[in-house]
């Protein structure tokens, strides 16, 4: 197998290139979301986006415009409930299998949907055509713009909330932008992951690398790295692998990572 | 319309329906008050990969399913409530993506193997009235009648321990096993679920009935009538809608998912509109006690 | 009220009874005997072993070394003949049920199966419910009464099985003034009424100085029991801390200073 000749094929290079950019984005809005405490919205957000992603297969539109007008839209209610949304199980739940339903009934009306609805949930990097890509290459580069622009009031109420409210921060605002820009990831991850993985990809890297440092800058670049090296290592494998989707093995690298970097760090106590 | 309810696809699908929702919805009951939520969600995605696992080795997915579930109970140990998972949401969170990475990954092979195999993978994730057929639902009606044996042979002490656990267990109610047995019940009755509204979608069925019911009295022996009476009024509009419906195709999970988000949104409606109401009425019932040294 | 009442048995024994939890000593070498129907606050400051000892003698835990005797018998749970009231736990499942069945759970809530509607049981939770005066919001839930109203019930709950122990951790922790006077009064009363013996963990002995006969005052690894105006009095409590504690007596109460009560 000679992967150098294959990084000639469009497909592969397509794929890549996408990956990479998501890959930055999710290890970055991923260790914010530790921070806050907000993680169970890297279960949420990729589930009632699934319903947005069927919609667009139904009309035949690319899935990433379903996927980003369900999970912003869903990103802003959030965002308007607070954090009390954390606390309410029950209903965040109901709303996620609602969505899941949903997305099952438009695929349903459409032909041929045992595929599409793998797809969806598996991901379909390795498909991804040149307009899917460029669109992801833009919006990556406007949420990692976005990021830079409220990085430190994010994390000073990331880190303290009361305090940067008493210093003036906007902290509703802040927390409103982060959550739009979350779900932005969101929707371009669960094409490189799949809605069923996004996770792995988003969490995964940031957990791993606070585990090695407690410095935003380094925690975060690691985390990049991390989600990289995942990204394409995963590609390759999957290149490789033919039937078994690139999600698997960035959930494979990802967990495996993290459970190497919990064992290696027990004892040391961090905050969560 | 006269021929598909003789059929015994449509009687089959009643009946498998009818079972999976008391089941559910029964077993839904103390998921809510237990605040299980969290937990529940959990079960189903470490048993996503048990029932993906068996379908790829040949087996009907409900073994695998309980069988992985039953040991991710026993190595979670004793959670008697969610507090203790919550605490810890990126490492729970964690594992359970890897436990659905594992389902991927069988889910992957399994579908790849065939056409007929694509679209029954499928049915695991959502669920199908065309696979209530007569063996499975023997296993139906054999898992439905175990489970509901046991909760209601532990109700009241169940009911005791889930309320106030301290006094229970000064009661001699022995709270840590029943924390076991109740989390193997609910994989249990998320496992057989699988058949009718799959995998993804049993949270659904499980939650909504019961989350209703407990906004609209707090009596719980009518909680429970309530519960078990909406899960199978949501079922069998599902099943008449899935099978006369405009769409035809559409599968049941739609339905039941829908129905229920709509059940709950409308008791939240309720129980927001009462709460208005109580607090602008004046409380009668504190009483002026007088203090008399006996 | 109870035929097999033995009024010549003591209600609970402890004979040099060891408490040690982890590397710490709770309590060493605890003796104290109390006889049925007695009325005893529990005193001392967080971590001397008050809750600790509520446990023991409910048979949640099992003592370092030692005997304890409660009413005859080796502590175990499920002894109907104790009554228990926990330290305050607000959780949502507490209101997720009407406080007629909270209460109920004292009569069966231990008991495996369904339970049919009974009328006799009906009519004994009535009684009780009358005797702590919480008939009228017995349908109500916990989230709509006050604290004082929540304690009256969860003490109907204790009573129910009949029990010749009470035991009540805390039961004043998050009252005011006047609902913390109502529970002790109600206490009071019962206790004389039923010839209950009741231990009562609390932070202040002052609104109970009226109504107990003694105090067990735990602190440092050692216990003493007695009268209160014997109990406590600077002697006694520097004795117990090991340091020097003032205990003033001052408008009809008694102020511990130079000590974490």
């Amino acid at each position: 197998m000679d992967l150098v000749a294959l990084l000639h094929y469009a497909f592969l290079q397509n794929a890549l290139s996408a990956s990479c950019a998501v890959a930055a984005c999710s290890a970055v809005i991923g260790y914010f979301l530790i921070g806050r405490s907000f993680t169970f919205a890297g279960h949420a957000l990729p589930n009632i986006g699934f319903a947005g992603a069927a919609g667009a297969v139904l009309l035949g539109v690319s899935p990433v415009f379903g996927l980003f007008s369900f999970t912003i839209e869903a990103a802003l209610v959030f965002a308007f409930l607070g954090t009390k949304v954390h606390d309410r199980d029950l209903g965040i739940g109901i709303v996620m299998t609602f969505c899941l339903g949903l997305g099952l009934f438009f695929l349903a009306l459409y032909s041929g949907y045992a595929e599409r609805v793998y797809g969806i949930l598996f991901g379909t990097i390795l498909g991804i055509s040149d307009a899917e890509v460029r669109l992801t290459l833009i919006s990556s580069m406007i949420t990692l713009v976005g990021v830079a622009v409220i990085f430190r009031p994010l994390l000073f109420s990331t880190a303290d909330a009361d305090s940067a409210l008493a210093r003036g921060v906007p902290i509703h605002f802040v927390a409103a932008v982060f959550l739009v820009l979350t779900a932005v990831t969101v929707s371009l991850a669960v094409q490189v992951t799949g809605s069923l993985l996004v996770f792995t990809l988003l969490v995964g890297p940031a957990a791993t690398s606070r585990s090695f440092s407690r410095r935003p800058a380094v925690a975060i670049g690691l985390a990049v790295i991390l989600a990289e090296a995942y990204a394409i290592v995963g590609i390759l494998l999957a290149v490789v692998a033919k039937t078994i989707p690139v999600s698997f093995f960035v959930a494979a690298l990802s967990f495996g990572a993290y459970l190497a970097s919990r064992l290696l760090r027990k004892g040391k106590t961090w905050k969560r | 319309m006269e021929e598909i309810i003789r059929s015994d696809i449509f009687r089959n699908a009643l009946l498998g329906g009818s079972l999976t929702a008391i089941l559910c919805t029964a077993v839904g009951y103390f998921m809510v008050l237990r605040a299980l939520a969290f937990a529940s969600e959990a079960l189903t995605d470490i048993g996503f990969a048990g029932a993906t696992g068996s379908v790829l080795l040949g087996w009907n997915p409900f073994w695998g399913m309980i069988g992985l579930s039953i040991l991710a109970v026993v190595a979670l140990g004793t959670l008697g409530s969610s507090n203790k998972l919550k605490g810890r949401d990126v490492d729970v969170g964690m594992v359970l993506s890897f436990a659905l990475g594992l389902g991927v990954l069988f889910l992957s092979l399994y579908a790849r193997s065939s056409a007929s195999h694509a679209s029954s993978g499928v049915r695991i994730l959502f669920g199908s009235l065309m696979s209530l057929t007569g063996p499975v639902l023997r296993l139906l009606l054999i898992v439905a009648i175990a489970v509901l044996l046991v909760l209601v042979l532990i109700f009241r002490p169940l009911l005791f321990a889930s309320v106030d656990p301290n006094c229970a267990r000064a009661k001699g109610v022995p709270t840590k096993t029943l924390d076991y047995v109740y989390l193997i019940l609910l994989a249990a009755t998320t496992a057989v679920s699988i058949q009718a509204i799959g995998v993804l979608l049993a949270f659904s069925l499980i939650s909504a009935p019961a989350g209703a019911a407990h906004k609209l009295t707090r009596n719980p022996a009518l909680a429970l009538l309530v519960a078990v009476l909406l899960g199978l009024g949501i079922t069998w509009s599902s099943i008449l809608l899935s099978f006369l419906g405009p769409w035809g195709k559409i599968p049941l999970g739609f339905y039941i998912t829908s129905f229920s988000a709509l059940i709950y949104g409308l008791a939240l409606l309720r129980d927001q509109f009462r709460t208005r109401i109580k607090l602008e009425a004046p409380h009668h019932h504190e009483r002026e006690t007088t203090l008399i040294e006996d | 009220m109870d035929p097999k009442s033995d009024i010549n048995e003591a209600s609970m024994i402890l004979r040099q009874v060891s408490i040690k939890l982890g590397n710490r000593m709770i309590q060493e070498r605890m003796s104290f005997q109390l006889e049925q129907g007695e009325f005893v606050a529990v005193l001392g400051p967080n971590g001397a072993g008050k809750s600790t000892l509520l446990k023991l003698l409910l048979g949640f835990l099992r003592p370092t070394e030692g005997e304890i005797r409660v009413l005859g018998k080796i502590p175990r749970t499920g002894n109907q003949l104790i009554g228990y009231l926990p330290q305050f736990q607000n959780t949502e499942s507490m209101n997720a049920l009407r406080a007629r069945d909270i209460v109920g759970f004292g009569i069966d809530g231990h008991r495996w199966g369904f339970g049919l509607p009974n009328r006799k049981r009906e009519e004994k939770l009535d009684q009780v419910l009358e005797e702590v005066d919480a008939l009228n919001f017995s349908k109500a839930s916990f989230d709509e009464i006050s604290g004082g109203e929540r304690q009256r019930l969860l003490l109907a709950q204790a009573l129910i099985s009949s029990p010749r122990i009470l035991l009540l951790d805390e039961p004043l922790a998050s009252l005011d003034i006047g609902h913390a006077q109502e529970v002790i009064t109600l206490v009071s009363r019962i206790c004389r009424s039923r010839k209950i013996t009741v231990l009562l963990v609390t932070h202040d002995v002052n609104p109970l100085l009226p109504h107990i006969d003694q105090v067990l005052y735990m602190a440092n690894g050692q216990s003493v029991l007695g009268r209160p105006d014997d109990v406590i009095t600077s002697e006694v409590l520097s004795r117990l801390y090991g340091s020097r504690v003032e205990v003033v007596n001052a408008i009809g109460r008694r102020f511990v200073v130079g000590a974490e009560i």
